[in-house]
C-alpha cells in the first residue's frame, strides 16, 4: 500500500511538472514558430533520410520495385567484397597525403600572407581563393589535359628539361598524386583564409613582448604562433580528415576511380553501385556501405578528438 | 377557371416541360462537343529527358508540326541516377520520355515500371533492324519497353592518307592478327597508333575486348541475366586477341571519348581505331577540320574478323527511347516513338545527323547511301554502315549487370595485359566477381 501510494506521490508530482514545461513551451510559442523552419527542414531533409537509408541498409531495392528486407545481408557483402577493402585503403593513402598537406600548405600561405610588409595581400588572397569558386567538372576537364599521357601539358612542360612523359592518370601511384594534386589545389584558399582568420586573432602583444624578451621569429612562431593556433589546426584537421573520407569530385571527374580502382573513394563507390555510373540500383548495398563508412568517420574524428583534446588542455 | 390554371394548362406544362428539356440535352450537348474540341486542343508538353546535341533534334520540329497542340521540352539532362530518383519518388517528376541505354532498359523493363510499347514494335516490326529490336525486348514479362533508337554499330575508322604511306591497303577482307602487323606497318612509317587502347583500368579499358567479344557471338550473360558468360571460351578468345593488340604496342594510350584522344586525333597521331558510328557525328566532324588532322582522308571499313565465320561489327550500346507507366500521355508519347523511330521522315532525321536509324526503308534510299561529310572527301561511308547493319547479330546481351560488369573487367584487364595474369586464370576471377555482383540484380 505504502508503495502504490508512493507512485502516486511520483506521478502526482510528475504530472504538474509535465503541464509546467507545456505552458511553457505554450507561453513561448512565438519564438519556437521562428525557429521551427530549422527543425522542420532538418527533419525532412537529414533527419527523414538519414533513418530511411538506415532502414534501406537492411533491404534489397532497385529504387523502383518494393524492397525486401533482407537482414545483415547487404552488411555481409559489402564487407567481403573486395572493392569495399580497396576503397578503404585508398582513403587511408589519401588521408595520409592529404591531411598533412591540408594543415602543412595552409600554415604556410597563412604566415606568409600574414606579414606587415606583404603587398598585394588582397590580390594573393584572391588567386587562392578563386579554386574554391570555380566549378570541379571545368576543373576536371583542365586537369584531365593537364595531365593527358600523349599530349598532356604537364608532360609537354617536363619534356622541356628532357623528363618524362609520366602516366599520370594511367598508373595508380601517379593518379593519386593528381588526385592530391586537384584535392589540395581546390581546398587550399578555404584553410589559408580559416588560418589566416586564426593568425589575425591572436593578440600582437603577445608577440611583441616575446620579442621584447628576445625571441627570435622561429621561436615566435614555435613556442607562441603555433600553440596559440592550435584550436585552428585541431578544426582543420578533423574537417581535412572529413574532407578526405568523403572525396567524390575530384576522382570522380579526374579518373572515375581508376586506373584499377586505385582512386576509387568510398562515396564514389556508393555513388557507383547505389545510383549511376555502374548501372544503379544496388541501394542496399550503397546504404550499408553508407553507414559503414559513417562509423569508421565517427571513430577516425573520436581518436582525433581524444588525441588533440588532450594535449590541448595541458598548461 | 382563374388566369393561373389558364396559363399553366396541362398541355402548355408539357409543352414548356418538352421545350426546357430539349434545350437542355441541346446545351449539354453542345457543351460537351465543344468541350471534347478543347480537350483535342488542350496544350501538353512532354518532358523528355535527353542530353544535348542528340539525333532527336532534327526531330523536334517535325512533331511539333504534326502535332500542334504538344510541345516537346528537351532537358538537356540524361543522368539516369537523376532519372531514378523520380522512380524512386513514386513517379514524382518523371519525365514522359527518355533514351537510356539497353542495360538499362533491360533492369527498368523487369519490374514493369516501363511503358509496354508492344503495340508499335509489333506494328513496325518488318522494318526495324532484328539484331537491335532484341535489345529491347525483355524475356520475363515478353513484352517489348522500348522503342529501338539507333544502332552503335562498331566499324573501322583509319586514314587513307596515313595507310598510304606506310604502303598499305585494306583487302576485302582480313583478321585481326593481319590488322596488327598493317597496323605495325603504319606506326612504323608514320608514328601514328591504329587502336584507342587506355589502360586506365576502367570501363574504357575493356571496350575493346567488348567489340571482339560480340564478333565472335559471345556476351556478358544470357538473353534474361541470369547466368554470366564472360569467361567462357568466347571470352578468353577475346581477351587474347586484346593481349596480342597491346602487345603489339601500336595503340593511343587514351580513352576514346575523351578531350586527351580527339587532341591526339587533330595532331595527327591516330591513323585508325575500331570505333562506333557516331563517330562520324561527334567526333570526326566538329575536331577534323585540317590536313594534318586527316581532312578529306577519312573512311571506314568493316571491322577485321577474329576469327573464321566471326562477323565484321561490334555493338558499343547505343539507346532506345522509352516511356514511364507515369506518363500521362502514352499516346503522345508512342506518336513521337514512332514518328521518330518508325518512319522515313524521323529516320531521315537521326540519320543525317550521323547515326544509324533503326529503320531498315531509310538504309536503302539514296539520301542514306549519298551522304557525304567533309572528313571524308568523296567517301560514301555509309555503305559500309549498311552493312554493318546486315550483319548485326541479336545475341548482345545488356542485362543490367553490364555496365558493372566491364567496370570489374577494366579494373583487372592491365595485370592479364602485361601476363602478370595468365588470362584464363584472371576471366574466371572477374567471371565469379561479376556472378557475385549479378546475384544482387536478381528479383
Amino acid at each position: 500500500m505504502h508503495g502504490v501510494r508512493g507512485t502516486e506521490h511520483r506521478s502526482a508530482r510528475r504530472r504538474p511538472r509535465a503541464r509546467t514545461r507545456f505552458a511553457r513551451v505554450a507561453r513561448h510559442w512565438r519564438e519556437y514558430l521562428c525557429i521551427a523552419p530549422f527543425f522542420v527542414l532538418f527533419a525532412v531533409f537529414f533527419a527523414y533520410p538519414i533513418v530511411w537509408a538506415f532502414v534501406l541498409s537492411f533491404q534489397r531495392w532497385d529504387g523502383v520495385t518494393a524492397a525486401r528486407w533482407v537482414g545483415f545481408d547487404n552488411y555481409a557483402f559489402v564487407l567481403r567484397d573486395p572493392v569495399t577493402r580497396q576503397v578503404f585503403v585508398n582513403t587511408a593513402i589519401f588521408l595520409l597525403l592529404l591531411v598533412p598537406l591540408g594543415l602543412i600548405l595552409p600554415l604556410a600561405f597563412g604566415v606568409i600572407l600574414n606579414q606587415p610588409f606583404l603587398r598585394l595581400r588582397g590580390v594573393f588572397r584572391t588567386i587562392l581563393f578563386i579554386p574554391v569558386v570555380t566549378s570541379t567538372v571545368v576543373v576536371g576537364i583542365v586537369f584531365r589535359l593537364l595531365f593527358g599521357s600523349a599530349n598532356g601539358w604537364l608532360n609537354g612542360l617536363v619534356a622541356q628539361v628532357g623528363l618524362g612523359p609520366y602516366p599520370w592518370l594511367k598508373d595508380a601511384s601517379w593518379a593519386r598524386v593528381s588526385i592530391v594534386a586537384l584535392t589540395t589545389w581546390g581546398r587550399l584558399g578555404f584553410a589559408t583564409l580559416i588560418v589566416l582568420g586564426g593568425l589575425q586573432a591572436i593578440d600582437q602583444e603577445i608577440h611583441d613582448a616575446a620579442r621584447v624578451d628576445g625571441a627570435s621569429a622561429w621561436n615566435v612562431f614555435w613556442r607562441i604562433t603555433l600553440p596559440l593556433m592550435r584550436p585552428v589546426m585541431i578544426f582543420l584537421l578533423i574537417t581535412s580528415t572529413i574532407g578526405v573520407m568523403t572525396l567524390f569530385s575530384q576522382p570522380y571527374v579526374l579518373t572515375r576511380g581508376g586506373p584499377s580502382n586505385a582512386t576509387l573513394t568510398p562515396l564514389l563507390h556508393i555513388y557507383t553501385i547505389g545510383l549511376g555510373g555502374a548501372g544503379g540500383g544496388r541501394i542496399g548495398d550503397a546504404s550499408a556501405l553508407s553507414f559503414l563508412l559513417s562509423a569508421v568517420m565517427v571513430l577516425v574524428a573520436f581518436v582525433q578528438l581524444w588525441a588533440t583534446w588532450g594535449r590541448s588542455a595541458e598548461p | 377557371m382563374s388566369g393561373f390554371d389558364r396559363a399553366f394548362s396541362r398541355r402548355r406544362l408539357l409543352g414548356t416541360g418538352a421545350a426546357l428539356a430539349g434545350g437542355l440535352t441541346l446545351g449539354r450537348t453542345a457543351r460537351s462537343t465543344a468541350a471534347r474540341a478543347l480537350a483535342a486542343q488542350e496544350q501538353i508538353t512532354l518532358q523528355v529527358y535527353i542530353h544535348a546535341n542528340n539525333p532527336l533534334d532534327s526531330v523536334k520540329p517535325l512533331y511539333e508540326a504534326k502535332y500542334p497542340n504538344v510541345k516537346l521540352n528537351y532537358l538537356e539532362q540524361s543522368d539516369m541516377a537523376v532519372f531514378r530518383a523520380t522512380l524512386a519518388a513514386n513517379g514524382e517528376g518523371t519525365p514522359d520520355l527518355l533514351r537510356p541505354e539497353t542495360n538499362d532498359v533491360q533492369d527498368l523493363g523487369k519490374t514493369g515500371v516501363l511503358l509496354d510499347v508492344t503495340d508499335l514494335v509489333e506494328k513496325h516490326k518488318a522494318d526495324l533492324a532484328p539484331g537491335k529490336l532484341a535489345e529491347c525486348f525483355i524475356p520475363a514479362t515478353g513484352t517489348y519497353a522500348g522503342f529501338p533508337a539507333e544502332i552503335g554499330a562498331v566499324g573501322l575508322y583509319y586514314r587513307e592518307d596515313l595507310w598510304q604511306e606506310a604502303g598499305v591497303s585494306v583487302p576485302a577482307d582480313w583478321t585481326w592478327d593481319d590488322y596488327i602487323e598493317a597496323a605495325k606497318t603504319v606506326k612504323g612509317k608514320t608514328g601514328a597508333a591504329s587502336f584507342a587502347f587506355p589502360s586506365s583500368g576502367d570501363n574504357q579499358t575493356a571496350l575493346l575486348w567488348t567489340f571482339v567479344m560480340f564478333q565472335l557471338g559471345g556476351s556478358i550473360t544470357n538473353a534474361d541475366g541470369t547466368e554470366v558468360t564472360l569467361d567462357d571460351d568466347k571470352g578468353i578468345a577475346a581477351m587474347e586477341q586484346v593481349k596480342k593488340i597491346y602487345d603489339a604496342d601500336v595503340s593511343l594510350d587514351e580513352p576514346p571519348f575523351e578531350e586527351t584522344y580527339f587532341q591526339a586525333l587533330v595532331a595527327g597521331q591516330v591513323a585508325g581505331a575500331p570505333l562506333p558510328v557516331g563517330y562520324r557525328g561527334f567526333a570526326l566532324e566538329p575536331y577534323v577540320k585540317d590536313e594534318q588532322g586527316g581532312l578529306g582522308q577519312w573512311r571506314v571499313a568493316l571491322l577485321p574478323r577474329p576469327a573464321e565465320g566471326a562477323v565484321r561489327v561490334a555493338s558499343i550500346g547505343g539507346a532506345a527511347l522509352v516511356s514511364t507507366t507515369y506518363t500521362k500521355y502514352p499516346q503522345e508519347v508512342k506518336n513521337f516513338m514512332e514518328l521518330a523511330l518508325g518512319t522515313m521522315e524521323g529516320a531521315t532525321a537521326c540519320g543525317e545527323w550521323g547515326v544509324v536509324p533503326t529503320f531498315l526503308p531509310y538504309l536503302a534510299t539514296d539520301s542514306w547511301r549519298n551522304a557525304r561529310s567533309e572528313p571524308y572527301g568523296d567517301f560514301a561511308f555509309n555503305a559500309v554502315w549498311t552493312e554493318a547493319v546486315n550483319q548485326f547479330p541479336d545475341t548482345w546481351y545488356k542485362q543490367p549487370v553490364f555496365a558493372e560488369a566491364l567496370n570489374e573487367l577494366g579494373a583487372q584487364m592491365m595485370p592479364m595485359m602485361g601476363g602478370e595474369v595468365e588470362i584464363a586464370a584472371g576471366m574466371r576471377t572477374v567471371g565469379d566477381r561479376v556472378r557475385d555482383l549479378n546475384a544482387r540484380y536478381q528479383p
